[in-house]
């Protein structure tokens, strides 16, 4: 899926597009949005109903297309930035890591406060792109979170987070 | 003249001339950072503007606005991540120039390139302000409906290559700007049941996960692949005369559209540079190259982006009507002091006018040394080893999608935006049009039911009103230009490729 | 693993740099105060709550931070407060709509009782405005208009469900006039329809009203008695018809917060709004200075919740 076949991607991102669509224009005749008071007769799904309809419309299209066109044509197309194949898959589990990373930093943003959560976010997420300088990434880690918790904070007077544990941060 | 004087008086001294400074400086500095924008600027120095003098607070003020519109492009260049809305096109060829190393050169093209924008839309406020304010007064929610419609023609135009997967991608940001609550009727739609998501998705969460994210994913998923340049040029570099000739039209015809668009309230600089984008991007002798980092493309964007600045303050001046929560508090400081927006403001308080043409004239160019000179720092940040670079990079994009409305799950919207822009750059979906559909589906959608219940629902109405009509005669024409060239072609008798469509010189 | 240790270290040196930490438990406040914003930085609660928090600060003996949750016109963030620890450190300036016309609009995890209540901090008169070219001079012109041409008028709102709409539906309940609202995002695109004709009128603040008073004109004060700072200005009441609809906020606490927190703020909230900055700030924009301790200020709370359910009843935006 990442890089291998590509006519195989673009079928399923249109696919799930499909999908999806077709299940929010089934909810937009929910009972829910009839009792709405209604603008000239045009209640709240009145404009998202006709994009959904060029969703499906568009998305069908596309998974036709990709089906039944010959991926030939489609290979000069090609970014420039894609990774060759077995690179690419290679990355598979620094990709997934990156992403339960990211996903767990988000969480810990609110319930551990941000200083917390970044410094450990900062020290970790170097590590998946394979640097191995405990030196060099503990220096950034601990500076680049106070700095940029100290700038918002203190500077620019965004209220951040705060962990259950301390007053300040 | 003599309020010219007056304007000069009120403006040379130095505390107006810190002001500028200092606020223009900051307003790159919140610019650049993805998420913020002026308001954050607007956040710190309230407290100031509360207290200082009035022309020093509007120095401040109109400091903060100019600085952080170009700020954003910074930020699109460097490391692929627009800091603002309004910066999204500049990233579309800034960065692929940044990528082949030419950082300096990219930042040279957008600096100067803002420059003018700025400086135009000043002598527009300064030639045209009170014509212009009566001029946008015919503008109903009818016309920004038909001027919505013809924007979206930009969706077609930035994902040349592959259309369809350009307009599904369009289209879907369009449903997801939908999400949330209904202007219309105050009704829940698509929320299932979520509190939080009644706030709806906004853009900036969905700006920092497209790019900067899916940009983190990408090189993580590129970890193995040959290494990526490391030679980037440091620094600053304007292009010279003979590369800035041949695009002077262009760069006019931007700084026409940003100064228009930007006299228009409630469009913004995001949409001045989508459409003047799209307008390069169909007329230009380069556009085989725009997307691929031509400089036409930075061109167009910055200048029309930067030009909406000085025709924005027209109906905030003019009319009283600010299009944004700077000018609101510009005009906040004005009210304050005894000072009434309005037509008269043109006539009877010239002085204070001139000052605000000084002082935008002034943050304009501050604008353009301090990108210089922070142009050899910015430049810098691509030497950083990648890992520390994108772990700083997504750090502060999410900080900053977090501060925008300090609503955490802004932070659950940034990640998910990340997985599909990263999804949608593996698959060949382009991400812009995407963005480009956020950004317009409100105007869309507000301007269309507004319409309808000013109409009493009667649709053909809105064809009675000649600016509407004009404007649906010419995104028809402008949508059937490929089709009519080629008939003309053919009658011709040289068809030519659909791909390289003849240009729009002839 | 050295960057695991390395991960401690910091945690540690973190630690270290914490203040008020492990110190005795003093008396209320001992750590800076959040007010917590339902509306983005720069609007008019912004400004007005920023405005009061530095001469507050002072009286409190304690930091003033004010944190912005914008959102779901500021629903989000009320819902914030009401879940938020009732120390005493996080309160909210919570206006009219999300307090008492929103609730009736939608399911939210909030309502009168989610609060504990420290002061009204603001309320100024609204207002029926058109511009200063139209032809209705009073509120009777306009009813006689729009009673000859059922249907023909448009009303500006800037938000469904806002006071503004909200006082528009009292008017069209009051005089039995029929009148179309339009809705707009906000009372700029508001003012600019009327400026270029889409809509005949809207209600807004008295501050928009001073600030535009070279293009629009007010027809009728939606104020019970003659509004202090703009005597020479006719109210509804005057001209026969009781509307009375001001725009108001104050300081909330999460329910249950220890008492003597709660008289703190309240004195801070009064020593703040006396303040001459606060009242400079209010007095260049015509709004009245007006404080309301706690307990008054929840039994005006309650007494508008009820009022604007009725008319929200009426018009059918409730069930």
């Amino acid at each position: 899926m990442l890089v291998a076949a590509r006519a195989n991607g673009t079928t399923a991102v249109a696919t799930l597009a499909l999908g999806t669509a077709l299940f929010l224009f089934w909810h937009t005749f929910e009972p829910a949005y009839d009792t709405a008071f209604a603008a000239a007769g045009r209640g709240p799904v009145f404009y998202p109903r006709i994009l959904l309809a060029i969703i499906i419309a568009l998305a069908a299209t596309i998974v036709l297309q990709s089906l039944f066109q010959a991926p030939r044509g489609q290979a000069s197309r090609q970014p420039a930035d894609m990774a060759p194949d077995n690179a690419g898959w290679r990355a598979l589990p620094a990709l997934l890591a990156a992403i339960a990373l990211t996903a767990g930093y988000v969480m810990a943003f609110s319930a551990a406060g941000y200083l917390l959560s970044t410094i450990v976010y900062a020290l970790l997420l170097p590590l998946v792109f394979g640097h191995r300088n405990p030196l060099a990434i503990g220096t950034f880690a601990l500076s680049y979170a106070l700095a940029t918790w100290y700038l918002f904070e203190k500077v620019f007077l965004i209220i951040l987070p705060k962990s259950p544990w301390f007053a300040a941060f | 003249m003599d309020a010219a004087l007056l304007g000069l008086d009120l403006v040379l001294n130095w505390q107006v001339l810190l002001a500028v400074t200092l606020g223009t400086a900051l307003g790159v500095a919140v610019g650049v950072l993805p998420g913020l924008g002026s308001v954050v600027g607007i956040t710190m120095v309230l407290p100031f503007t509360l207290t200082m003098g009035q022309i020093p607070a509007i120095a401040l003020l109109l400091g903060i606005y100019c600085g952080s519109v170009y700020g954003g492009s910074i930020t699109a260049i460097v490391i692929n991540t627009p800091g603002t809305p309004q910066a999204a096109a500049t990233a579309l060829d800034g960065y692929p120039m940044a990528a082949r190393g030419e950082a300096d050169l990219a930042l040279g093209w957008a600096t100067a390139a803002s420059l003018a924008g700025g400086l135009f839309s000043v002598m527009v406020l300064m030639l045209a302000a009170p014509q212009l304010a009566a001029f946008s007064l015919n503008f109903t929610s009818i016309e920004y409906f038909a001027l919505g419609v013809f924007a979206l023609i930009c969706i077609a135009q930035v994902s040349r290559g592959s259309l369809l997967k350009g307009l599904l991608s369009g289209a879907i940001g369009m449903f997801i700007a939908t999400i949330g609550v209904d202007q219309v009727t105050g009704d829940m739609r698509f929320t299932f049941g979520n509190f939080q998501l009644s706030a709806g998705i906004s853009l900036i969460p969905a700006i920092v996960g497209l790019f900067a994210l899916s940009e983190m994913f990408v090189r993580v998923s590129e970890r193995y692949a040959p290494a990526v340049r490391t030679d980037f040029r440091i620094g600053f570099k304007i292009p010279g005369w003979h590369a800035w000739r041949p695009r002077l039209l262009l760069l006019l015809k931007s700084c026409s559209i940003g100064s228009f668009i930007g006299a228009l309230p409630g469009t913004g600089a995001a949409t001045s540079a989508f459409i003047s984008y799209a307008e390069a991007k169909r007329s230009s002798p380069n556009r085989e190259r725009i997307g691929k980092g031509e400089p036409d493309g930075i061109v167009s964007a910055e200048s029309a982006n930067n030009a909406v600045t000085g025709s924005a303050l027209v109906p905030t001046l003019a009319l009283g009507i600010p299009g944004d929560p700077v000018t609101a508090v510009m005009l906040g400081t004005l009210v304050v002091q005894g000072i009434t927006p309005g037509p008269r403001l043109f006539t009877d308080q010239l002085d204070i006018v001139y000052a605000i043409f000084l002082i935008l004239i002034a943050a304009n160019l501050v604008m353009f040394a301090v990108g210089a000179l922070g142009a050899q720092a910015f430049t810098r940040i691509l030497r950083v080893p990648q890992g520390l670079l994108m772990t700083g990079v997504v750090v502060i994009a999410l900080l900053g999608a977090y501060g925008v409305r300090g609503n955490p799950l802004d932070l659950i919207i940034a990640l998910a935006a990340g997985v599909v822009g990263f999804v949608m750059r593996k698959t060949g979906f382009p991400i812009a049009p995407m963005v480009i559909g956020m950004v317009l589906s409100p105007m869309i959608e507000n301007a269309l039911r507004q319409s309808l219940l000013l109409t009493r629902g009667d649709f053909w109405a809105f064809f009675d009103r000649p600016i509407a009509l004009g404007l649906f005669v010419l995104t028809a024409f402008v949508l059937l230009w490929p089709l009519l060239s080629l008939a003309r072609a053919r009658l011709r008798g040289t068809a030519p490729p659909l791909q390289s469509r003849p240009g729009g010189e002839e | 693993m050295t960057v695991a240790k390395l991960g401690i270290a910091a945690a540690a040196l973190a630690g270290l740099a914490a203040f008020g930490l492990a110190q005795a438990a003093q008396a209320f406040p001992e750590r800076p105060v959040t007010i917590v914003v339902p509306f983005s930085a720069g609007g008019g609660t912004d400004i007005t709550t920023r405005t009061l928090a530095a001469p507050m600060a002072e009286a409190l003996g304690s930091e003033i931070l004010v944190k912005n949750t914008a959102g779901a016109g500021g629903t989000i963030g009320t819902a914030e407060v009401a879940q938020a620890r009732p120390d005493g450190y996080t309160i909210g300036m919570m206006p009219v709509g999300p307090m008492t016309t929103q609730p009736h609009l939608r399911q939210l995890p909030y309502g009168p009782d989610s609060f504990d209540y420290i002061c009204m901090a603001y309320s100024a008169p609204s207002s029926i405005v058109v511009r200063s070219d139209s032809q209705f001079e009073s509120l009777e012109d306009m009813v006689d208009y729009a009673k000859a041409n059922p249907g023909k008028l448009n009303f500006g709102v800037q938000a469904i469900g806002s006071i503004p709409h909200v006082a528009g539906l009292g008017l069209v309940e009051a005089t039995g006039i029929q009148i179309e609202f339009i809705p707009f995002k906000g009372s700029a695109p508001t003012f600019k329809a009327m400026l270029d004709g889409s809509v005949d009128m809207f209600v807004a603040h008295i501050s928009f009203l001073t600030q535009n008073a070279d293009q629009v004109k007010s027809i009728a004060m939606l104020s019970d008695e003659p509004v202090s700072t703009a005597p020479e200005l006719p109210t509804a009441e005057q001209q026969g018809v009781a509307l009375d609809f001001p725009i108001w906020g104050g300081l909330v606490a999460p329910k249950g917060i220890p008492e003597d927190a709660r008289a703190k703020l309240e004195t801070a909230c009064q020593d703040g709004m006396l303040s001459d900055a606060f009242g400079e700030r209010m007095g260049s924009l015509r709004m009245p200075v007006n404080f309301l301790p706690g307990s008054e200020f929840e039994a005006f709370v309650r007494e508008e919740f009820a009022r604007n359910e009725t008319l929200l009843k009426n018009a059918g935006l409730s069930e």
